[in-house]
């Protein structure tokens, strides 16, 4: 049940230590965080949109405000009969409106309800006769914010479906003794939301740039530290065995020695005598396979270095003197079990191994260290292709 | 309500028909039937547009003899000699033109609809229905 344990924890690590699943990890990272950017960005747009937008319509409710006071002030409190029985004051009127109608307001007119309820125009700025309403030409109000307006004296705003080329509807009561007698009316073209729009666009152009730069410069950031920790890992293997180095021992594991620890040096006995023979280039792929036979020996919290030329050293934990001897013998009789072949060339090697099984916590690593190789020394005087135990 | 629903009706066909054509044609159907409610309407028009408009209508038959139209549909001189009543759509020519008992037209953009209830009489018609708001005994 407990290796199964470990067997699952292991695959798990081995899992999350992918580069695959690591690199999803950062893709679903910036996906997300780019996701979450661009909403609120959005809402933003948004806020700022609806902001402009209602800055440019109480510029336009001002100048109808202006407007309707003006009415007010030269038809002596009679607007609507006044407008319908004097030409000249419509005229005038009407040229009022022309002037204040600037290009992003499709319509100026100004309408009045009759009895029936029914809704006419008194005043249009067009002067496209075509396109002029005349006084008292019906007018259909699309929506009830004409009502409204008039119930209410209140102005009131109706914003068009989208892909119509109005945007809103202004409805700007006209007041005459407390009463809504007529009303402003301005359609206000979409090119105005539309102009808003490109304005914002800028921005969203700019907010995508930083967002594509944001997410480059995070994976160029991951693949710097991906490469950083190659690279540091690099430094502590040994070219030719690609086990830890001497470096690995001094900066690595000396720092974090255990309460109890074991040392096995092994040496490759008659080394030189194959590089002698053989060359270096047979002297080179015996330390390799050895080097391979051991790590598949050794167990994963296990340290394996090459110490140097043909010595090896093993720090291992939580072992016994005898399971120490078990574990070095296996180490030895698989070396010497299985000849190197090497192109024609057959090689049997051997290996001998000094233990140092029982360092006390007051020892230093270095004569750890040196009593492990006295063991490995007596292996080699006693005839080598054996295990010795520190005294 | 009703009011409403039109108002529904004619936003929800501008979503179908996505064309001034689209709103034309059933505005103008809607008036027709108003007028003549539940039979086929036989109108006549020399208006190549109305003709258009109207040609692939499920309610209309365009038939090409003015004496055999129930209405009549556009400005034209030519049909002052069949009496026959008639919509038409300049707002000038229905307060000018005795027989013309309804006006379509655009204005501001918004389509416009009025009957005079006393054209409408003339003829012995009257409007049905959602439309019956736009009916007025005023000769504006």
């Amino acid at each position: 049940m407990g290796s199964y344990q470990n067997l699952l924890q292991q695959k798990i690590t081995n899992l999350t230590q992918s580069k695959v699943i690591q690199f999803f990890v950062l893709l679903s990272i910036i996906i997300s965080i780019s996701i979450i950017a661009l909403s609120e960005y959005k809402s933003i747009m948004q806020e700022t949109r609806d902001r402009l937008n209602s800055k440019v319509i109480s510029f336009h409710l001002e100048t109808f405000d202006e407007l309707s006071k003006v009415f007010e002030k030269n038809t002596q409190k009679n607007f609507v009969n006044s407008v319908h029985d004097n030409k000249l004051i419509r005229e005038n009127f009407e040229d009022m409106l022309r002037l204040l109608r600037i290009s992003t307001v499709e319509n100026l007119f100004v309408i009045t309800k009759d009895q029936e309820g029914r809704y006419y125009f008194l005043l249009d700025s067009e002067t496209d006769e075509d396109k002029r309403a005349n006084i008292n030409e019906p007018f259909n109000p699309f929506g009830d914010f004409w009502d409204k307006c008039y119930e209410e004296n209140k102005v009131q705003i109706f914003h068009h479906p989208q892909d119509q080329n109005l945007w809103i509807s202004v409805s700007y009561p006209i007041i005459q003794n407390n009463k809504t007698v007529a009303i402003i009316g301005a359609d206000i073209s979409s090119q105005l939301d539309l102009t808003t729009q490109m304005n914002l666009k800028n921005f969203t152009v700019f907010f995508l740039w930083i967002l594509i730069l944001s997410a480059l410069w995070f994976v160029l950031l991951y693949v710097s530290a991906l490469y950083f920790r190659h690279k540091y890992h690099e430094g502590y293997l040994d070219s030719l065995t690609h086990l830890y180095n001497r470096k690995y021992l001094n900066d690595i594991l000396l720092k974090r020695l255990g309460r109890g620890y074991q040392l096995f040096m092994i040496d490759i006995d008659f080394f030189k005598k194959i590089n002698d023979t053989y060359g270096h280039d047979v002297g080179d792929y015996v330390l390799v396979e050895v080097a391979n036979y051991m790590q598949q020996l050794t167990r994963e919290e296990d340290s394996l270095i090459r110490y140097g030329g043909e010595e090896f050293l093993i720090y291992t934990t939580q072992l016994s003197s005898r399971q120490c001897v078990e574990y070095a013998n296996r180490i030895r009789a698989k070396i010497e079990n299985t000849p190197i072949i090497y192109k024609d060339i057959e090689c049997k090697v051997t290996i001998s191994i000094g233990i140092n099984t029982e360092i006390s916590n007051l020892e230093s690593f270095a004569d750890a260290l040196k009593k492990a190789d006295k063991a490995l020394y007596e292996a080699k005087s006693s005839g080598r292709n054996c295990v010795k135990v520190a005294k | 309500m009703k009011t409403v629903f039109l108002l529904f009706s004619l936003l929800l066909s501008n979503i179908v028909f996505a064309s001034d054509k689209g709103w034309e044609q059933l505005i103008l159907e809607k008036m027709v039937q108003s007028i003549y409610a539940g039979k086929e309407i036989r109108v006549y028009t020399v208006d190549e547009s109305i003709e258009r408009t109207l040609g692939n209508s499920f309610y209309i038959n365009l038939v090409k003899n003015c004496n055999q139209c129930d209405i009549i549909i556009g400005e034209n001189r030519e049909e002052n000699s069949c009496k026959k009543p008639k919509i038409v759509l300049k707002y000038r020519n229905y307060l000018n033109d005795k027989s013309a008992v309804g006006v379509f037209f655009w204005q501001k953009g918004r389509p416009t609809i009025r009957f005079s209830s006393e054209k409408l009489k003339g003829f012995g018609l009257h409007i049905n229905g959602e439309l019956s708001k736009f009916v007025t005994t005023k000769n504006n």
